[in-house]
């Protein structure tokens, strides 16, 4: 298979932390090789210290791998000109942390053409005000800073900026995790409909089952820096085959009390 | 009927705002909580669901206040009490756990060393060797294997559900009658969650302890609910026993908060039916308290019915 058939490819990926020299040695990802194909969503469901963030931040160029190589489109990402860069995008958990929190709506969520390239301040101004529509925002909140917004319209907020340049992936590492329940499912369903728009595929990063399944066509499941299994959506619910991803399954709450194992 | 272990009347906690009027955060909040019963309050940020814990804790921040309203405990009017005397309940009758237990862990004392410390403060005479042995024993109750390992280790070398054990061990070292838990397991993963969950399940039938359990996650509150009251806005919106709020939901909110609950069942387009539509906001206002059952209430506009 040639590798410009994947939008992103990874191979062989390891991120080894140490302490000090010659100090015991964190394998935090530890041999992982997957792929995302144009428009779809994979889900990487994992536990804290599993590795999935590591991920995120080795195709975000966060980290620096120790072995191993991303591709996309086909091309190394270290190698990536800015005008492929901008076609990869993150969203994180906390907007509250990624917002800069001196910067006004529609000056956050234009940045990305700033930096990408020239833009006269109208165009910018319908731009901004395009996007926000886009994820369910409007005029008013324009002018708004960060911490005027409520946690779900941030977490809009990070995703008009995100969408900004037409990305063909997005990272979202735990980007709805942080959420209540109500604005999760409408977060949730917000990315959905842009990727029908736009074709966007997603690398969907949680360690909540249920959320995954609801947006995932195709689902890794990782443990101790290792992908234990992978498989489609209904694969990996409806028969799963490690253990592990047993054990995770078991362990969602049950969704009317009549499902309580002690009955 | 015997008396409830812990009943809230009326209750109305305000907060000062910027202009003249004072900012009311939970309105005319009742309820009950019998002994051995495992009552969940169930909202989204800003309900007022840990206020109304934290008052019941006596612990609102200097700015809140209770305005009106009664909190007995045991018989005992909690708001009438004296601080001494209020001191003496908490920790010892009525506990808490919090959803960050780093942040409730002093991080510079061993484990050991804050147990002790709980032990100390409501038996001033408990001998070193007690103290000792119930430490351990505390230890091994939340089901952490190697105890005394564990009791001489800082909260940072324990892992987030360790820290969440350790907090519980702590809350439970005086064998109180009520525990209120603030979102215990959100910041935990699901295994570790499962495993907090039938910990806290099993101290309340051993022990017939009552535990007032705050979430947003209904499907918590299926696992580990008797009684379930929700809060929206302040106030409370529905009250009914777990089956009866999972079978019969009466509130528009409440239904929109079951729909929104994401399980392994849910069709992937149901998500789509979610969005937020200002007309059916407007209709979540409520009314005056309907009865459904002897256990089920709702506040509803008098034919508000067939909405959601």
């Amino acid at each position: 298979m040639k590798a410009e058939e994947h939008l992103l490819e990874v191979k062989g990926l390891r991120k080894h932390f140490s302490d000090q020299k010659d100090g015991p040695i964190l394998k935090a990802v530890d041999g992982v090789n997957f792929h995302v194909e144009r428009g779809e969503t994979l889900g990487i469901v994992g536990e804290s210290g599993s590795g999935k963030s590591t991920i995120a931040k080795m195709i975000m160029q966060l980290e620096k791998p120790t072995e191993g190589e991303i591709l996309f489109h086909g091309k190394n990402i270290t190698s990536l000109t800015n005008a492929a860069k901008r076609k990869l995008q993150i969203i994180f958990q906390d907007p509250y942390g990624s917002l800069n929190p001196r910067m006004k709506a529609k000056d956050i969520v234009t940045e990305p053409f700033f930096i990408h390239e020239k833009m006269p301040k109208r165009e910018r101004y319908e731009q901004a005000l395009k996007l926000l529509q886009e994820v369910g925002l409007d005029k008013e909140h324009l002018n708004r800073y960060p911490h005027q917004f409520s946690g779900g319209q941030r977490q809009r907020l990070s995703i008009a900026r995100a969408i900004a340049l037409k990305p063909d992936l997005i990272v979202c590492d735990e980007a709805v995790s942080a959420l209540d329940v109500s604005l999760q499912a409408q977060i949730l369903h917000l990315l959905s409909s842009l990727q029908k728009t736009y074709g966007i595929a997603y690398i969907f990063i949680a360690h909540g089952l249920p959320a995954v399944r609801l947006i995932s066509d195709r689902i890794a499941i990782m443990y101790k820096g290792e992908i234990v299994e992978t498989g489609t959506r209904d694969e990996i619910f409806e028969n799963p085959q490690h253990d592990y991803t047993k054990s995770l399954l078991a362990a969602v709450p049950p969704s009317h009390p009549r499902l309580r194992e002690d009955g | 009927m015997s008396e409830p272990l812990l009943s809230v009347n009326n209750l109305v906690i305000q907060f000062p705002a910027r202009d003249k009027d004072k900012i009311t955060v939970v309105h005319d909040v009742s309820f009950h909580v019998n002994q051995g019963e495992v009552v969940a309050i169930v909202g989204e940020s800003g309900s007022g669901k840990s206020m109304t814990s934290l008052a019941i804790m006596g612990l609102l921040k200097s700015e809140g206040e209770v305005a009106s309203g009664a909190i007995h405990f045991q018989g005992r009017n909690l708001l009438a009490l004296p601080k001494n005397e209020r001191r003496k309940i908490n920790g010892k009758d009525m506990t808490m756990i919090f959803q960050e237990p780093m942040s409730s862990l002093n991080p510079m004392l061993r484990i050991k060393t804050q147990i002790a410390e709980a032990l100390k403060i409501h038996h001033p005479d408990i001998s070193k060797k007690a103290i000792q042995e119930k430490s351990i024993d505390l230890l091994r109750q939340v089901e952490i294997n190697n105890a005394e390992a564990v009791a001489n280790r800082f909260p940072h070398q324990l892992s987030g559900g360790m820290r969440q054990r350790v907090m519980i061990a702590i809350a439970i070292a005086n064998e109180p009658q009520l525990l209120i838990a603030d979102e215990p397991t959100t910041a935990l993963d699901v295994t570790i969650q499962k495993q907090i969950l039938s910990l806290i399940k099993n101290l309340n039938r051993k022990n017939e302890m009552g535990v007032v359990f705050i979430t947003h996650d209904l499907s918590v509150v299926a696992d580990i609910a008797d009684r379930v009251l929700v809060m929206r806005q302040g106030k409370i919106v529905e009250e009914a026993t777990v089956f009866e709020l999972f079978d019969n939901p009466q509130h528009p909110y409440t239904i929109r908060l079951l729909k929104a609950m994401p399980t392994l069942e849910t069709d992937t387009d149901t998500i789509d039916s979610l969005m937020d539509d200002p007309a059916q906001l407007e209709r979540l206002e409520d009314g005056p308290f309907q009865t459904i059952s002897d256990t089920h209430f709702v506040r509803k506009k008098a034919g508000a019915d067939d909405e959601g």
